[in-house]
This record gives structure tokens, sequence and C-alpha cells, in this order.
């Protein structure tokens, strides 16, 4: 359980108890040099973080989104791939037949969801049901803030889904190879 | 005079009747200061601790109750008053609500004789000195029992190091003390203050009148430097917080506590803080008496010897105090015994030869 200081201890005991004062002293002053230059820092490392905010990074996966196509409607086909991939369990989606024109002018019916819900409780936010989606229309935004007071709040359907505020550049990036994408609701 | 005119109404219409059927009454003003002393270093000393910890550590701190954050311990206090008061069950009942009281006790006891200003003293005892060692080692008796009554074994282990601790660092604490003694030649802390100022026997120039100061000597720096080295452990401070550490023992000597006793013990531990603090600015960097000019006219007055220095000094060394617990990492307990036997004792012993060589050639 020896004291061991940096310098080299000597024989003499005398001397030796003198490193031993001037090693405590240095130390305890190097310590107090590093607390005090960080208590000077501006500014903080933490942030107030409800009234201010990091960014957050891109690739931050929270909260779900159904893209939609220029004119508002879901571009989602419902074909169930990412209820059935979800290792959770959470998405539930039920499907619906519509008739929509089709810019040549032809009427045309497509598979449209009825129903779809995401339990955002028992998600783990792992991203398996957006990479399954052959449209590219479900993926998972950056919005990670939705305090609920009650756990069955946090199961959000299809108008929780399709949010109203406009697409942000990664989401507008996303709705282009959502609209590449093969079989927009051509299996009618 | 206005105000003159005001206070003399005041205390003609209201004191003096009062004086005269209740002679007793003027007790009770030195009791009230004090109190109010003690409340207020304590409710803002746990304000500061909380700011001083967040600078260091880079966070914010509290910010939302009051200007800065500055009513979070009013908050905290109520907290405390409203939480429910548990006892276990096997505790001795006695001796565990009485701990808490214990531990407090010396602060309002040691605030009797501190000069906090010119003539601001509750009792000039002329055995000051010897008082204030007397009834500061009071409270680790509140810890010990507070520790053995609380029948946990945790209590149990904090309690036993707060008496390795109190053995340990009183020695080097007192023999710190000893050199102050000897340069001022009092035990009263008034006369040691008034020795410090720049009074007609004054060495120092006269625009430098903090040069008086016993820190300025060879043997008073060491010995604050002791001191306060001595003072951490004495009121259970990191790095020296043994009696409580929390990652070893709970909680150490109040794990069993709840509620306002535990409350006790925190505005105890607080307390003992601005006090330790305290007695260092007395004896060692001039109580009460100013660094720049020691009457002073006109707008200098108030830079002038007076409360408001015992308060900056003690503001500097209570923050130096924190600085140092949120620096250093906990000791332990074999590191604790080693700094006191191999390191502070062996020093003051060396600083009290050189105490002796400075009174005897330089004069007290
Ligand atoms: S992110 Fe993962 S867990 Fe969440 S809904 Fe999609 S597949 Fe299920
Ligand atoms: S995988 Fe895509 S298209 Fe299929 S149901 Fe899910 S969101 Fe709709």
């Amino acid at each position: 359980m020896a004291h061991v200081p940096p310098t080299r201890v000597s024989d003499n005991p005398i001397i030796a108890f003198f490193q031993y004062v001037w090693s405590a002293a240095y130390t305890t002053a190097k310590g107090l040099r590093v607390t005090g230059y960080n208590a000077m820092r501006r500014p903080r490392v933490t942030v107030c973080y409800p009234l201010e905010q990091l960014d957050i990074s891109p690739r931050t996966r929270a909260r779900h989104r159904l893209l939609t196509d220029e004119q508002g409607e879901p571009l989602c086909i419902a074909c169930g791939q990412c209820q059935r991939t979800c290792p959770d369990h959470c998405v539930v989606v039920t499907r619906k037949k519509v008739t929509v024109t089709t810019p040549e002018g032809e009427e045309k019916q497509v598979n449209r969801p009825d129903t779809f819900t995401i339990d955002l409780a028992r998600c783990m936010y792992c991203n398996l049901c957006a990479e399954a989606c052959p449209v590219n229309c479900l993926h998972l935004t950056r919005e990670f803030s939705y305090i609920e007071g009650d756990v069955r709040a946090l199961t959000i359907d299809l108008d929780g889904l399709l949010r109203p505020e406009p697409l942000s550049e990664y989401e507008l990036r996303q709705r282009e190879t959502a609209q590449l994408a093969p079989g927009d609701g051509e299996e009618g | 005079m206005a105000e003159r005119g005001w206070l003399e109404n005041w205390v003609n219409g209201i004191v003096q009747p009062l004086y005269e059927v209740a002679p007793w009454i003027v007790h009770l003003v030195p009791i009230l200061w004090i109190l109010i002393l003690i409340v207020g270093s304590v409710l803002i000393l746990i304000w500061a601790e909380r700011k001083v910890s967040a600078d260091i550590q880079s966070r914010v701190g509290p910010l939302h109750h009051g200007p800065y954050g500055l009513f979070q311990s009013i908050w905290d206090a109520l907290k405390l008053l409203t939480k429910e008061d548990t006892i276990p069950k096997q505790a001795d009942r006695l001796v565990f609500c009485v701990a808490p009281y214990i531990v407090f006790l010396p602060a309002i006891l040691a605030y009797v004789v501190i000069p906090v200003g010119n003539g601001l003293i509750a009792a000039d005892l002329n055995v000051g000195l010897w008082y204030l060692v007397a009834v500061g080692s009071i409270a680790v008796l509140g810890i010990i029992v507070a520790g053995w009554a609380s029948n946990n074994k945790w209590s149990l282990l904090g309690g036993m190091r707060a008496a390795a601790q109190l053995i340990t660092y009183e020695i080097p604490m007192f023999l710190s003390v000893v050199v102050i003694i000897m340069m001022a030649g009092t035990l009263s802390l008034d006369q040691i203050v008034r020795s410090q100022s720049g009074g007609s026997w004054s060495l120092a120039p006269p625009d430098a009148p903090f040069l008086n100061w016993n820190c300025f000597t060879l043997p008073g720096m060491i010995a604050a430097v002791l001191y306060l080295v001595a003072a951490l452990a004495e009121v259970n401070r990191q790095p020296f917080d043994l009696p409580e550490s929390e990652s070893e023992l709970v909680s150490g000597f109040n794990t069993e506590y709840s509620g306002m006793r535990f409350g006790i013990f925190f505005v105890a531990e607080f307390s003992n803080t601005a006090l330790v603090s305290g007695i260092a600015a007395t004896l060692f960097f001039g109580g009460w008496s100013s660094p720049i000019v020691s009457e002073g006219e006109g707008f200098w007055r108030i830079f002038g010897d007076g409360v408001l220095w015992y308060f900056v000094k003690i503001t500097i060394l209570i923050y130096c105090m924190m600085w140092v617990k949120w620096t250093l990492p906990r000791v332990r307990i074999d590191q604790m015994l080693q700094i006191a036997w191999k390191g502070l004792i062996p020093l003051a012993l060396i600083n009290i030869a050189i105490a002796v060589a400075h009174v005897a050639w330089v004069g007290a």
C-alpha cells in the first residue's frame, strides 16, 4: 500500500518525506488546474435540454412516418411486408381497395392501407420495417420526443403516421426513391 | 440622522418595555444572530455547492427555482420536511433521534466566539480558541452515535471511520492552531483578528494592511494549509468523506435517516463547512480586517474593516473547499490515516519549530 509518487523516492527518510509532501501538493495542484479550467469553460458542455437542443444525428431513427405523393395520398400499398418483418410485432396493417385516376385518365383499383398502427412503446427502432417496404414509403424520422401520459397513446395510427409537417430534405430524397420503386399498386 | 431617530423610537417603544419585563431578552439577540447566520449560510451553500459542482463538470446546475435557481435549497428543505420520517425497528430510538442534533450542535456553539465583524461577536471568551477546538469535536460524537443507533452495519462502519478520522485529524488541526496562539499571544479570537488588522503596532505598510495577516508569515502559511486540509477531514467533506462514502457504505452513518432528520445532517455538514472556513479566515486571513484600507474615507469606508470582508473571505475559502471536493477522489481509509500521521503531523511539528524561530527573531 506504499504511496508511489511519480518521482523517484530517496533512500534518506527525511528527503523522502519532503518528496512525499511535494508530490502530494504537486498532484493536487495539477488536479485543481484541470477542474479550474473546466469551471471557466464557456459555453458549457451541457445544454438545458427542453429549452435548447443539440443537433441530432441525421441517421437517428425515431417515430415512423408514411410518405405521401404530391396530392397527399399515402404511397403505401398495404402489402404488409413491414408487419411481417417487424421483430416486435408492433405493426398492424389492414388493406382496402380504392379507385384512383392515373395521369392518363383511366380509372384503376389499387391497394391502400385501411388502418395502419405502430405501437411505439414496443418498437425498438431497428428500421427493418422501413427496409422491407417495397415502395420505400415507410421510414423513421428524427422526431424522438413524444411523451404521453398513457402508454396506449403511444400506439399511433394512420393519422399519426401521415404527418402534416412538410417533408424535410432527407424525406424528399426518400420520396424520389419511393416513386422510382417498382410495383406501385399495380397488382390491382 | 433620520434613520437613527427611527431606530431609537423603535428601541424605546418596543425593546425597552420588553427588556423591563424580561431582562433575559438580551440573550436572545446573539442567539437570533447566530441562527440567521447559520440558516442563511446553509441555504446559500447548498445552492452554491450545486452551482460549483455544475461549473466544474461543465453542467448548468439548478436553473428554474428563482433567478439562477437560487431558491432551490428552499424547495429541498420543503421536500425533506414533507417526507416520511422513518425509524428502523431495531434502532435505539432515543439516541437515533438525538444524533442529528448533536452533529448540528457544535456549529451553533462555535459561532458564539467567531468575530464576524468589528465587535460583532456573541461572546469574546478569553479561551475562545480552546473552546472552538473543544466544541468542534462534538460533531463526530453525533456521527458515531448515529452510526451505532441505526443498527445497520453500513452506518456502524461509517461511525467507526468517523471516530478514526476525528482522532487522527484533531491533532494536526490543533498543532497548526498552536502556531497562531504563539504568534498572537492570546486565545481570544477577537484579539487574534485585531493583531492581524492594521492596528497601531502594524508592521505592514499602510496601503497593504493584508501583509499583516498570519498567512503571510512562513509558519502561518504552512499552518493555514495544514489547517485547511485537516478541516476538510473534520467536516467530512471529500476527499475525506469516508464516514458517508456513498459508493462503499451506501450513505454511511446517515443510511437509515430520512425526512428532516436527514435534512439536519445535511444542514450540519454545510454549517460546519461555513464554520471551519470562518475559523480559518479568522485565524489565518485576518477575519473581518480589510486587505486594502483599514479605516477608509468616504466611499472607501464600505471597503474598510467589517462584516463584508469576513463574508468575502469565507466565500473564497468555501469555494476552494468545493473546488477540492469536486477535484479529488475519495481516499482509502489507510491513505486517510497515512496522510495525517505521516504527512500532516510531522509537518505541523516542524512548523511549530519554525514558529518558535519566527517568534524569537521577528517577534510576535
Ligand atoms: S423499427 Fe423495427 S421494431 Fe419498430 S416497427 Fe419497424 S420493424 Fe418493428
Ligand atoms: S411495407 Fe411499405 S407498402 Fe407495405 S404495408 Fe408496410 S408501409 Fe405499406
